[in-house]
């Protein structure tokens, strides 16, 4: 029987080719992901340094703050300085959103130079598209009394009374990041 | 050994090579382009991480230090264009700080960002 060997080099052929799509294939694939990789490191850049820049523009406002507080303690001066900063809808900038409605301020004394820590745990939607950024921040703020008068005033009764106004202004704020978290929904959608 | 005797299978018929030429050709010319495509997309990558790289150090210089109203950055920061609007407190000063907009200077990547000015010590992160 007599055995046809002929066309033996378009099998070479279709093997080469074969291996040949097989790398531009891989390499085109990993020069897309690179760049989306790329293209998702801004857009988490972008939302980070907007969510940074909420955060300092709420501690610029809330030092630019006075609040004055007649006979009281320094807790009415602190729950001032958390419904001033709950109520600032000018926070709110077209391009981030501070969710000041879903703020949790806590505050805790501290012993040292009466210093006061607030807990705020804030959620930032920024303007950058299919990136949510939630931080959890320790807002460290340092009221002080600017002011301090004592006025005194006569009773109905003729007796004399006197009235102590106080004024707070925060000093100096520090932030330190306690969570960090960045919701890249593209990727979830991705995923899933 | 005479010609009528040689094995039918030595060598390949031009037929064959032909056929073969043209289907590498087919095959070749798109992988061709595949490979420069990716080359390309690399290179963009590349422009688009040392566009991101530039800004971040920009941001993050001038978050740390404050922005200095009349500081050059476009020295200090020649991979960049830096951008500021005065926030006033209330419309008048002092200003409390500056709506920062910082762009490479390809315009890839472009940051929003608020920053204390230099003379208050800059961020409080």
């Amino acid at each position: 029987m007599k055995r046809r060997d002929e066309g033996y080099i378009l099998i070479y052929v279709l093997v080469v080719v074969v291996v040949l799509c097989a790398i531009v294939t891989g390499v085109c694939t990993v020069a897309l992901r690179n760049l989306q990789t790329q293209e998702r490191s801004i857009q988490r850049t972008r939302a980070l340094y907007e969510a940074e820049g909420a955060i300092e523009e709420l501690i610029a406002q809330l030092e630019t703050y006075e609040t004055g507080v007649q006979d009281g303690d320094e807790g009415d001066a602190k729950d001032n300085f958390e419904a001033y900063a709950k109520g600032r809808p000018d926070i709110t900038a077209a391009s981030k959103k501070l969710e000041t409605d879903q703020t949790t301020w806590k505050w805790e004394d501290r012993d040292v130079n009466g210093d006061t820590k607030a807990i705020l745990l804030i959620p930032i939607a920024t303007a950058v598209p299919d990136s949510q950024i939630v931080i959890s921040t320790t807002l460290e703020v340092l009221p002080h009394i600017k002011d301090k008068s004592t006025t005194k005033t006569e009773t109905i009764d003729g007796v004399e009374a006197e009235v102590t106004e106080e004024k707070y202004q925060i000093s100096g704020a520090a932030v330190t990041y306690t969570s960090y978290q960045i919701i890249d929904q593209a990727e979830a959608s991705d995923e899933t | 050994m005479s010609r009528g005797k040689q094995n039918k299978t030595d060598g390949f018929s031009l037929v064959e090579v032909l056929t073969a030429i043209a289907v590498l050709g087919f095959v070749v010319v798109p992988a061709c382009t595949g490979l420069v495509l990716s080359f390309r997309v690399n290179a963009r990558s590349e422009q688009l991480m040392r566009a991101e790289l530039a800004v971040s150090r920009a941001v993050e210089t001038l978050m740390a230090e404050g922005y200095d109203h009349d500081g050059d950055y476009t020295t200090r920061f020649p991979e960049v264009a830096v951008t500021a609007t005065a926030d006033l407190d209330s419309g008048s000063d002092p200003v409390i700080g500056y709506d920062l907009t910082v762009t490479s200077r390809g315009g890839d990547v472009e940051v929003h960002t608020y920053v204390r000015p230099a003379e208050s010590g800059g961020g409080g992160t």
